[in-house]
């Protein structure tokens, strides 16, 4: 059966024609799709021509109307604060639901960015309305005083930064294992719709690229899309420990989507861990638990790019379905195929044809997974599509991220150790004084390390020195 | 495993970085020979993107590794950039916008590479000299502002593919021989292959310190 099959141990001898067979002799619900070149097949998502058809819009439309509590939900992460009417600069149309935030939020996102950035003393961040922070904070940060600094900031109120047995509560943190679950449910719909001539006409390359091949624009704009959040929620804590607990939420978000195979999501949050804004965070990294940042290396590790990506090839070699795979290692391999074996119109060489089809019979194989064991959590969605998010912007967006963590952290020179002054070298002095380990201990548990597990280890940690 | 034949004494790890459609992947085929690609690209096992070469005697090994494809996918390019001992910058003298591009890319891998990383800017497609766009001058300058190695190459007929490849693992060898790349940092891009027994070992090895070949 097609879930057995090993991507590494494809037959090289089916033609287009015997793949469209076996799908057909799989009866697998989808294989209609491979057939069909009509508009609804073709929908797009990014187009906005035909939105409404696209099933992850679908998903949410249902989401929301189906929502009970959406307005009194909406007035809560309001606040006191008046709902003003506005303007409507959504660059991406209706089409990424990942994207899309409630328009009344804004102003919420705005107010929030600007009281951070006055906290800060610094010069006040543009209050650009894409911004990405979810629209809870306010009051449910208030009711959760029992966490430390971490609470002032969006994410670690939203999340739970120790578990997830609050995760009932309407405003309360939500567990790793709930974001993993519903990113996973958001980029599954968007995986199945791919279809094959996106991929065999490489028109994700093109200029034309949203009507040759929305779906898998749409793939990358998730992936883009969780990254940028992924970073932005990191920068937006200014205090170095919040933040560390906030960097070990999200590596444990990487374990959950790690285990639920969605490769693709995990990917995504992992090289954004590992982006210059973050990676260069010595200070937060040194305060990360050195059991995640392990952990995190190994995550990374699954998709070095060593040898070919042999170990992500291995590894999706040996999980079962349902799985969502790196969208990217099919895109360099369609891309390799095209160059090995270009095709310049009239008919496609064997060779050419042989390698497309085992591709996109592995990639349908995939395409069948189903994750719909999985609840749907309609308060963690609604806070992930808040996170807002134009990619026309991206680059600037990256610039600002980038400047921002300069500012969290400022770069020293690698010779000034000595001055550099972390919070495990405060923290190691201050237990120094103590002549008492005991009292030392105490002083460690004082200073407010809010993870247990980072307590035990008084060295500082860089991320960089574990990977030789 | 593939290491058999060959006695190299170093690895230098490669990325090629540039808009899409300049043409990485082609001059990438073109170094290699069209050996790589041959097969599926997706077996696991082949070995992928390399090719041996001499300098100054001494055998080393490029691992050249290619986003194309990928260039979408934001934080990959950014976050894998690390550890790359040379950064072919490649833009098309046929497409202003993505000699235009230049300067994002190349802060990218400034920010993202380590300093020692030798880059080489590549104008390729310089067959199609009737449909230029983009001087060899001007290129020229950008390269000497920034302190870039540069080279117009077409993958196409082959013309200065092999130059670009060659000339900045030289560049790299004489940062290793003058010690400006510490081999012991990490993510230096470069590994040094321990000697085997048995074999004719390289002469002059400079620190032989790094452990543990990759193959």
């Amino acid at each position: 059966m097609m879930a057995k099959m090993k991507y590494s141990e494809i037959p090289r001898d089916l033609s287009s024609d015997s793949i469209a067979a076996y799908r057909l002799a799989q009866g697998s619900p989808d294989r209609d799709k491979w057939k069909r070149n009509s508009s609804e097949g073709r929908g797009s998502p990014e187009s906005g021509t035909s939105s409404s058809d696209s099933p992850p819009v679908r998903l949410f439309h249902q989401q929301l109307s189906s929502r009970r509590s959406t307005s009194a939900f909406r007035s809560h992460c309001l606040g006191s604060r008046k709902e003003s009417p506005e303007p409507q600069d959504e660059v991406d149309g209706n089409g990424d639901a990942f994207v899309r935030a409630g328009s009344n939020q804004r102003q919420c996102e705005i107010d929030q960015q600007q009281r951070r950035s006055s906290r800060r003393g610094a010069s006040p961040a543009q209050p650009t309305p894409y911004m990405l922070h979810h629209s809870l904070p306010r009051s449910a940060g208030a009711k959760s005083s029992s966490l430390p600094a971490s609470a002032r900031s969006g994410l670690s109120v939203m999340l739970c930064v120790d578990g997830s047995a609050m995760e009932h509560h309407a405003d309360c943190p939500v567990s790793a294992e709930s974001v993993a679950a519903q990113l996973t449910l958001l980029v599954v719909p968007v995986f199945q719709k791919i279809q094959p001539e996106e991929l065999t006409s490489c028109g994700w390359c093109k200029s034309n690229k949203l009507e040759l091949a929305p779906n898998v624009v749409a793939m990358t704009r998730h992936f883009n899309h969780v990254s940028f959040w992924t970073v932005q929620e990191i920068l937006n804590e200014p205090n170095v420990r919040a933040r560390a607990d906030i960097v070990s939420h999200f590596i444990r978000i990487a374990k959950k989507l790690h285990e639920l195979n969605n490769l693709h999501t995990l990917m995504a949050v992992v090289s954004a861990l590992r982006s210059a804004p973050i990676y260069r965070l010595q200070k937060t990294w040194a305060t990360v638990a050195k059991k995640d940042v392990q952990l995190l290396e190994r995550l990374a590790d699954l998709f070095s790019d060593h040898n070919n990506s042999e170990k992500l090839r291995q590894h999706m070699d040996s999980l079962k379905l349902p799985c969502v795979p790196y969208l990217g290692l099919f895109l360099s391999d369609v891309n390799f195929i095209d160059v090995a074996h270009p095709h310049h119109g009239g008919l496609e060489s064997q060779r050419r044809q042989l390698q497309m089809n085992n591709l996109l019979r592995i990639l349908a194989n995939y395409q069948q997974s189903d994750y719909s064991f999985l609840p749907v959590k309609n308060h963690v969605m609604e806070y992930l599509r808040s996170a807002k998010y134009i990619e026309e912007l991206q680059k600037l967006l990256e610039d600002d991220q980038y400047k921002l963590s300069l500012k969290l952290e400022p770069s020293t020179p690698p010779s000034s150790t000595g001055s550099k002054e972390s919070f495990y070298d405060v923290k190691t002095a201050m237990g120094q004084l103590n002549v008492s380990p005991k009292k030392a201990a105490s002083v460690r548990k004082s200073a407010g390390t809010s993870d247990g597990s980072s307590a035990g280890h008084g060295v500082k940690f860089v991320p960089w020195a574990h990977q030789i | 495993m593939s290491a058999g034949p060959y006695n190299y004494s170093y690895i230098f790890k490669y990325i090629i970085i540039g808009d899409m459609g300049v043409g990485k992947s082609c001059l990438l085929h073109q170094f290699t020979e069209k050996k790589f690609m041959a097969d599926c690209p997706h077996t696991i096992g082949v070995e992928f993107g390399t090719r041996i070469i001499e300098v100054a005697g001494q055998k080393i090994k490029l691992q050249i590794w290619d986003t194309a494809g990928q260039e979408r996918f934001r934080a990959v390019t950014r976050s894998y950039y690390r550890g790359a001992a040379g950064a072919l910058l490649v833009y098309d003298i046929t497409r202003r916008s993505t000699y235009n591009h230049l300067s994002s890319w190349l802060s990218d891998a400034r920010n993202l590479t380590n300093p020692n990383t030798v880059i080489f800017l590549i104008g390729n497609k310089s067959d199609l000299e009737a449909q230029r766009d983009v001087t060899y001058e001007e290129a020229k300058q950008f390269a000497d502002e920034n302190e870039l190695l540069f080279i117009e190459a077409s993958a196409k007929t082959g013309d200065n593919v092999e130059d670009a490849f060659l000339e900045t693992a030289k560049k790299i060898y004489q940062n290793i021989q003058d010690g400006s790349l510490d081999l012991n940092a990490a993510e230096s891009g470069v590994q040094h292959k321990p000697l085997q027994p048995g074999r004719n070992q390289p002469q002059n090895q400079p620190n032989p310190t790094k452990e543990g070949c990759a193959c």
